[in-house]
């Protein structure tokens, strides 16, 4: 029996296969079948014979087809808003011809009205993304965790493992529930309180637009800060501990247990290692869908950002410089949803790469 | 964040009437004034959350 077979055997054993598909299944539909081909089984393989896990060049041709269809999606968009302020520029220019100048100024703001709507519409499915994506990265956090300690458990690092799961486990459930009902919400209201202020001619309600999106951003970066500051070091402390409690009982089984002390003490680091190498392939298969459930929704709001921010500056030749404006303050937003969603995938694999690191000795 | 909501919308229907009302209104001496009341209008519905907040203390 080699080592591969072996291997492959114990990482069934230890990880419940049908977890793992399930999270597959539901990662595959978010990121256009992307994430099937970085299976566990793929990862452990290409592992166990040393070769490069992205030898696929199919990735690349997806990501292009992605970016280029969002692309052709969101330029409809531009060239809606883009007619809608050449009417607004017809329209300023014949202000003169009305009997009076309400009738001219009415018809401006039903049009700016109807560009919000539309931008309004837009973004809501930006936002639903993103909301789908957050919910998705916890569940599959919430669903690799568990297992993931488990195996940490079984190299041998006890106190890390019952120290760390609760932590873990809690902080991503709360950073979701915080990021799902708090954050992106201000996001989408200060995204409408900006498309509100371009109706005006004074600015009413800008500030407070940009208060609230600098606020939730910070909100998010100062979570990012705590709870990797807090886990990382809670990490190395039980770590040591961990590192004291192997070597101890490896030292006591070499020498106090006569003649066979030495094989089996050679023996458990065998299974410690194999244990270890198998919490790498589980932790790089959840660093891998965390990013693939990162960069697909990613690649689609900064496309639409960069399309908004695109229409924002040929708009402002013919309408008003509000308008302009506003609409690249919706790239802006659609730049501070992305950041948030970055964010969180980067709290996550850091969790991730904490429990990867433990017990590595 | 139902009362968000009901706060964003309120401020939404405020600031799109108040504006029409302001293309209405004909042009007099008076309008001046009548600005200057619409934008306080404005400031107590962007404060009140704040105000619900103060007296629930």
């Amino acid at each position: 029996m080699d080592y591969e077979q072996i291997l492959k055997e114990q990482f069934h054993n230890v990880t419940g296969d049908e977890n793992l598909d399930s999270l597959l299944n539901e990662a595959s539909d978010l990121t256009e079948g992307l994430a099937s081909e970085f299976s566990a089984e793929n990862i452990l393989e290409a592992m166990s014979q040393g070769q490069s896990i992205f030898n696929n060049p199919g990735i690349i041709e997806t990501f292009r087809d992605l970016f280029l269809l969002e692309i052709k999606g969101a330029l409809i968009l531009c060239v809606e808003i883009l007619i809608i302020c050449i009417i607004i520029g017809i329209l300023k220019g014949l202000s003169t011809s009305f009997s009076s100048r309400s009738v001219s100024d009415i018809s401006i703001l039903i049009c700016s009205m109807i560009i919000s709507g539309l931008c309004i519409s837009s973004f809501k499915d930006t936002y639903a993304l993103a909301i789908d994506s957050v919910a998705t990265m916890v569940n599959t956090m919430e669903i690799l965790m568990p297992v993931l300690i488990g195996v940490l458990i079984a190299t041998g690092s006890v106190t890390s493992g019952t120290v760390l799961s609760p932590m873990i486990i809690g902080s991503v459930t709360g950073i979701g529930f915080i990021i799902k009902t708090f954050v992106l919400p201000a996001l989408f209201v200060s995204t409408i309180l900006g498309l509100i202020n371009c109706l005006t001619e004074k600015d009413y309600v800008n500030k407070l637009a940009k208060l609230i999106r600098n606020a939730s951003v910070a909100v998010v970066g100062m979570l990012l800060v705590i709870m990797t500051g807090v886990i990382s070091i809670q990490g190395l402390l039980t770590d040591t501990s961990d590192g004291i409690l192997i070597n101890t009982a490896k030292y006591s089984m070499s020498n106090f247990i006569p003649i066979v002390g030495g094989f089996t003490s050679d023996t458990v680091e065998l299974f410690l290692r194999c244990m270890s190498s198998i919490k790498s392939v589980l932790g790089i298969f959840g660093i891998i869908i965390l990013l693939l459930l990162l960069t697909v929704p990613l690649v689609k709001i900064l496309t639409t950002a960069l399309i908004y921010k695109f229409t924002g500056a040929l708009a402002e030749p013919v309408a008003d410089s509000k308008i302009s404006g506003a609409l690249s303050d919706m790239g802006s937003c659609m730049v501070s949803i992305a950041a948030v969603m970055f964010f969180t995938s980067l709290l996550f694999i850091m969790f991730i790469t904490i429990v990867i690191k433990i017990g590595g000795n | 964040m139902e009362q968000v909501y009901i706060w964003v919308k309120d401020i939404f229907l405020v600031i799109i009437s108040l504006t029409f009302f302001q293309i209405l209104i004909p042009d007099s001496k008076m309008d001046k004034y009548i600005r200057f009341i619409f934008s306080l209008v404005i400031l107590a519905i962007i404060a009140e959350p704040v105000i619900v907040l103060v007296k629930g203390l």
